[in-house]
């Protein structure tokens, strides 16, 4: 897989959209490179078919950007770890269970960033505020971008977050 | 809660009621130090009168007695930070925070955490 190199010591990986081809060589040689002792950094960015069991091999990543990216449809998964993120950043496509994963590790978060997240009033958006509830007791830093969104949605996670909290 | 920071960027056309949104999250956490509000306006003059600033006024105290810093940038379209910093000082309610240290008007470019 060249489009992932292999690197002794990588700290960061920043990726956007994965070969069309190749998608279970191209998961393989993410999960070998996450799971590096080195590896602090983790950012993805339209992954529309990203398995959660690839994340829960990771052991060492403090920052994760997750910018509209899909998990595989009907997939339940559950981290074998115990991850200490530091930093969260969440944008673009909204999926519940995505939200409800993250929750797992999030008890160590100190910085969550949610930014343009393509809310569904519909579909499950009580994930946002029981993430946040998640992680109120390690938070310092909370950043909500709702620039080109309708501001109810940020009236509605408020006003759950307060509620569950 | 232990949130020291938070920033909100939001558009200001219909949001009267977003400030006591924010507010309400803000008084949940005893020890926050710094609110950033990162506003954009369509229409900067009707935008900023439209706003109930007053409103800001009503963040508690921490443990100490301090309230927290909002650092608040303003961002229009088509306006030059200039217009933006002149809209900004013609309104009274605004102007009535920032001379009583509550409000540091910051130009556009601030980082979203407000450094």
């Amino acid at each position: 897989m060249r489009m992932i190199p292999q690197m002794a010591n990588l700290i960061s990986l920043k990726i956007s959209h994965r070969p069309s081809d190749q998608k279970e060589e191209f998961f393989s040689t993410l999960r070998n490179c996450l799971q590096q002792s080195s590896f602090h950094e983790l950012h993805l960015f339209h992954i529309y078919d990203l398995p959660f069991s690839v994340l829960d091999d990771v052991k060492c990543i403090k920052h994760l950007t997750l910018s509209n990216c899909l998990t595989t449809k009907g997939e339940a998964s559950f981290p074998t770890s115990q991850l200490s993120l530091e930093t969260l950043v969440l944008s673009g496509v909204f999926i519940p269970d995505l939200h409800r994963w993250a929750m797992k590790w999030v008890t160590r978060l100190t910085t969550l960033e949610l930014s343009n997240l393509k809310l569904d009033l519909d579909s499950d958006w009580l994930a946002f505020p029981e993430l946040l509830a998640a992680c109120s007791n390690s938070l310092t830093r909370l950043r909500i971008d709702m620039s080109d969104r309708c501001m109810l949605y940020l009236s509605i996670i408020f006003f759950k977050f307060t509620y569950i909290s | 809660m232990r949130l020291e920071r938070i920033s909100i960027s939001a558009p200001i056309t219909e949001n009267k009621w977003a400030l006591p949104e924010i507010i309400r999250v803000v008084n949940t956490a005893p020890v926050i130090q710094v609110v950033i509000l990162q506003f954009h306006s369509l229409f900067l003059h009707t935008s900023l009168a439209r706003m109930d600033w007053s409103l800001l006024d009503r963040l508690k105290s921490d443990l100490t007695g301090k309230r927290p810093l909002i650092k608040l940038c303003v961002t229009a379209e088509g306006r030059t930070p200039e217009d933006i910093l002149g809209a900004l000082k013609a309104n009274e309610a605004v102007m009535d925070l920032v001379e009583h240290n509550m409000v540091i008007l910051k130009s556009e470019g601030t980082s979203v955490w407000g450094d």
